[in-house]
């Protein structure tokens, strides 16, 4: 084979490569000897870094064509019909990067605070990055079901033996509640798979049309799915424990990209095939996602924990989204969808720098600290910055996210705007709260002396995610640019089925 | 009886005399060598059953066969011939760490699984019920005595005596209802039921002789409210016994059932689809939600065992249309037995591991902290946990989603909802192993074990188990085919 058509097949192949360097990672770090910790690190770390380099490539030759690209097709179980059918547009596109960005940050802020068996925690988090990429490349229902289900194991380890006090109580929680959605999902799949003639290619369900209340039961189990994975209240009561039990790199990816699974699939999946029986739950669902930004912002504000604060407020934050998706026109499904990506960031920066404090101070208590920004003015900076990005300060990201939502809402129905904007003030007061009384004030720390500030190390964490907070936050059209076909393509499907089907009923 | 006939019959059922020679072989090799016959006729057993493996796969592979009489060669049977032999083997791999620890007892153990396995060949590989019926006795004769084989062990006793009571009673009620059968429709033959047709005023004791032909199978595959033994013979029988009764047993069992599924559709029987129904769903509630509140891991997978063969029973069920049964739904059956008896096995195989001075430690609290000692035998343990429990992409999941996939396509939703809902529970007790062995720490003294290292057979028989977990999970292909081949033949 020469170099061109070597390159070629990397071009053909790349989404599989993406998907699957990580176990690739993982076999060369089952090989080497459990103590070298360092050594263990350092290459958890290049290979995940390398992972993030090949998931760019996907960037630069993305052609924002509107329909799914890099596709790869190949028979897997013929005798299910089933296939390995590989494909992104320009929402999975983003959420890759995400999770490729993410990932090696994770690693490189666990160097210090994962100190036993730092082999095991690499391959759980490796595998952990195959599991989430697969599910935002696959195109099969069956194959992505595979993928949902995989990503429980690692996440389940990684809480449940490098997590907090009540780890396991929060492992189990973690592992059944997700579970209990899925489970129903699959019999949704497979009733889908045999409606639509035998496939799962998501391609062809796509033009497949269900009567009404066959839509409404199989809408009702994908949403349960999601709306635990995203979580939306009443489903949330799982984030908190695993938030706040997991270690620092389970908290970032928990609440950077496992968060956005739910989001992606109601976008990907549950949206687009159930138009009729989405309208229908619309307002039910819109109610549930101001309840929770409201409930959550509430719940958020009385915590004397960072963490758990934090906690709360993904689940205030994650309802925007929702609502954003839920006002079905197109300004509110780009807001939710910029959203997503913003919470990713900057609640993923807020866990990385709990982390990093909580290594100082071994607490995470709010009345434990105090003045923070005389002893640590970087770490104070970087706080404030991150903080602003989560309440939506404008010139951050997520002022654009949240707008967009809510402005698509107000479009629609108008009191869950409001309501809605409601959690953005409230967010700004639990936020600013905390960082008042954290950073400002007497200075006081559990340890009694003081705090070493940022390191070279975590500096090189934070300057990414906040290159990305401005970036995406003054000028935000690149980003929205890729996200725009898919949703006018999504848009048009749900018109287009909605329509069919009508004709369809009337026959 | 001409030579042709006898030369036929032979052939016909090769596997099943290289078994039966090789367990009187065996029961030589021990009664010559009475020092060191222990291991050797381990060895020797060893060579029996893989040589015997070949030879059904042999005929498998090109069955041209022709049924010699009473004994039955087609698909289903050559296929379930070498299911049961395969899980034969996998056991007496698996009962090495206990051979070791029992060699007095070793030479009979090894006869024994020879002969049940013979038995267990019996029970299905015939058309006619008594035949069926004296291969039941074989196999549960044999299985009764390895029950109880850890004689110093009081629960091993227990167990014997109870399983020995409540299988005669069980085998009682069977043969009645054979004999019910047969007053009515005067054949003791399952293929010739068809061609008995019953006038119709005779209803009552058809219905009487199917219903004391389903308790007595329903026994022996453990479904609720039958399956009052199974946890305390399972805990009570030493570990490498329990998981061949969890999986040879089973297999055999169903097998039989299968082909009497068939055969009932010749019969005015009423509603056995309704009956069955409630038994899986019972079957479903008690097997998991029994399994939550053990503290005996042995005890957590009799009653998985109990939970897994309600899934085999939902995957029959739900090929019954307009109370007929189609025997196509029984591919997925198939399936999932061969599924079901690699994991099972595997997991077996780790736990005849605990072993503490010839004792069995197999409580929760004996897996305290096994991940950190002994890493490599949990990772193999919580694999074939994951894959009871159904994640993919292992075995467990791709046996129970092809159940499910017949019962959605059938119109059966309802149940598979049901059946995916209690695997939900299930979820809980398989995961709870994985905490012991891994979340809580280190352990504070030494994992009680048999020796340092695992023994090679039992390695051997944990890699195969693993390796075929995963292979079966992501390409299930060949084996689907298989599985559907066999089920053909039941047409």
């Amino acid at each position: 084979m020469n170099f061109i058509t070597f390159i070629n097949f990397i071009n053909d192949h790349i989404l599989t490569l993406v998907t699957f360097f990580p176990l690739v990672a993982v076999m060369v770090l089952l090989l080497i000897p459990r103590e070298e910790t360092k050594a263990l690190f350092g290459l958890g770390f290049f290979f995940s870094f390398l992972e993030f380099v090949l998931s760019l490539h996907l960037y630069f030759h993305f052609k924002n064509t509107g329909s799914f690209e890099f596709i790869e097709i190949a028979p897997w179980i013929p005798v299910w019909n089933i296939q390995y059918l590989m494909g992104i547009d320009g929402v999975s596109l983003w959420l890759i990067l995400l999770t490729t960005l993410l990932t090696p940050l994770a690693i490189l802020a666990s160097r210090t605070s994962i100190t036993n068996r730092v082999k095991e925690f690499l391959v759980s988090v490796l595998i952990l990055e195959t599991g989430m990429i697969g599910v935002f490349c696959a195109l099969d229902l069956f194959l992505f079901y595979v993928f949902w289900e995989v990503m429980l194991v690692p996440m389940y380890f990684i809480i449940g033996v490098w997590g907090g006090q009540r780890r396991i109580y929060a492992a189990i929680k973690f592992f059944i509640y997700t579970m209990a959605g899925s489970v129903l999902m699959l019999i949704a799949i497979l009733y889908l798979y045999f409606k639509a003639g035998n496939t799962f290619n998501l391609m062809e369900i796509y033009d497949t049309k269900l009567a009404l209340p066959a839509q409404m039961w199989v809408f009702a189990a994908f949403a349960l799915a999601f709306a635990i994975k995203v979580p939306l209240f009443p489903f949330h009561t799982w984030l908190p424990d695993a938030h706040v039990e997991a270690p620092t790199a389970g908290s970032v990816i928990l609440a950077g990209v496992l968060l956005k699974m739910g989001t992606y699939g109601f976008f990907r999946f549950a949206m687009p095939l159930f138009p009729e029986a989405l309208v229908i739950f619309q307002p039910y669902l819109i109610a549930l996602a101001v309840i929770g930004i409201v409930y959550g912002a509430l719940v958020a504000m009385v915590q004397p924990d960072i963490k758990k604060l934090v906690a709360y407020s993904s689940v205030s934050h994650m309802g925007v989204v929702m609502l954003g998706l839920f006002s079905l026109n197109k300004t509110g499904i780009e807001g939710g969808l910029y959203q997503m990506i913003n919470h990713g960031i900057s609640t993923g920066a807020l866990f990385l720098l709990i982390g990093v404090l909580y290594e100082r101070t071994h607490s995470r208590l709010i009345v434990d600290h105090g003045g923070l920004t005389k002893m640590m003015p970087w770490y104070a900076t970087v706080f404030l910055i991150v903080t602003f990005s989560s309440i939506g300060l404008p010139l951050t990201n997520g002022f654009v996210g949240e707008f967009l939502s809510l402005a698509g809402t107000f479009q629609v129905i108008r009191w869950a705007a409001i309501v809605g904007t409601s959690g953005v003030v409230l967010s700004a007061v639990y936020m600013l709260w905390m960082v008042e009384r954290v950073m400002f004030g007497e200075i006081k720390n559990p340890t009694g002396h003081s705090l070493p500030d940022l390191k070279t190390r975590e500096i090189f964490i934070f300057l990414p995610l906040i290159v990305l907070i401005f970036w995406m936050g003054i000028y935000p059209k690149p980003f929205l640019d890729k996200m725009s076909r898919p949703i006018d393509q999504m848009l048009i499907q749900m018109q287009s089925s909605s329509m069919t089907s009508e004709t369809g009923g009337g026959k | 009886m001409d030579l042709n006939t006898l030369k036929n019959l032979f052939y016909a059922g090769y596997p099943i005399w290289v078994l039966t020679a090789g367990g009187l072989l065996c029961l030589t090799i021990n009664f010559i060598f009475t020092k060191r016959g222990g291991m050797l006729t381990f060895g020797a057993g060893i060579l029996v059953l893989g040589y015997a493996l070949y030879a059904a796969f042999q005929q498998w592979l090109n069955s041209n066969l022709a049924n010699q009489d009473l004994l039955v060669t087609d698909k289903v049977t050559l296929f379930f011939i070498c299911l049961v032999i395969f899980i034969g083997f996998l056991s007496l791999l698996n009962s090495y760490s206990y051979l070791k620890l029992h060699e007095k007892i070793a030479g009979d153990m090894v006869t024994l699984i020879l002969f049940s396995i013979v038995g267990m060949i019996f029970l299905f590989a015939s058309d006619h019920l008594l035949v069926n019926f004296i291969g039941l006795e074989t196999m549960s004769l044999a299985i009764y005595v390895m029950v109880g084989s850890n004689k110093k062990d009081i629960r091993s006793n227990e167990a014997a005596m109870k399983y020995y009571i409540m299988g005669s009673v069980a085998s009682a009620v069977l043969l009645y209802g054979i004999a019910l059968l047969y007053a009515s429709c005067r054949t003791f033959r399952l293929s010739e039921l068809a061609l008995f047709p019953m006038s119709p005023n005779l209803v009552f004791l058809p219905r009487i002789a199917v219903i004391l032909l389903l308790v007595g199978f329903l026994f022996k595959m453990a479904i609720v409210p039958f399956h009052f033994w199974v946890p305390d013979v399972y805990e009570g029988a030493p570990s490498p016994v329990t998981g061949f009764m969890a999986t040879g047993v089973k297999a055999a069992a169903f097998a039989l059932f299968i082909r009497l599924l068939t055969a009932l559709n010749y019969l005015p029987t009423g509603k056995v689809s309704q009956i069955l129904m409630v038994c899986v769903v019972l079957t479903l509630l008690v097997g998991n939600l029994g399994a939550i509140v053990q503290d005996n891991v042995k005890r957590m997978l009799a009653y998985s065992s109990i939970s897994h063969a309600g899934y085999l029973l939902l995957g029959l069920l739900v090929g019954y249309k307009d109370g007929k049964f189609d025997a196509q739904v029984s591919s997925a059956v198939l399936f999932y037995l061969i599924g079901y008896s690699v994991m099972t096995l595997g997991a077996f195989a780790v736990l005849s591991l605990m072993v503490d001075d010839k004792k069995e430690a197999t409580q929760y609290a004996d897996l305290h902290g096994l991940g950190y000692a002994r890493p490599v035998l949990a990772a193999f343990f919580s694999l074939f946990m994951l894959s009871l429990l159904g994640i993919p992409p292992t075995v467990g999941f791709a046996a129970k989603y092809n159940i499910f996939r017949f019962a959605v396509s059938n119109g059966y939703t309802g149940l598979a909802i049901f059946g995916i809902l209690t695997s939900l529970i299930s979820a809980y007790y398989y995961l709870r192993p994985l905490v012991m062995m891994y979340f809580r720490g280190e352990p504070e003294n030494e994992p009680r074990f048999f020796g340092a290292t695992v023994p090679f057979p039992i390695l051997f028989s944990l890699i195969f188990c693993a390796l075929a977990v995963i292979y079966l999970g992501l390409r299930p292909d060949n084996y689907l085919h298989m599985a559907q081949l066999a089920a053909d033949a039941l047409k």
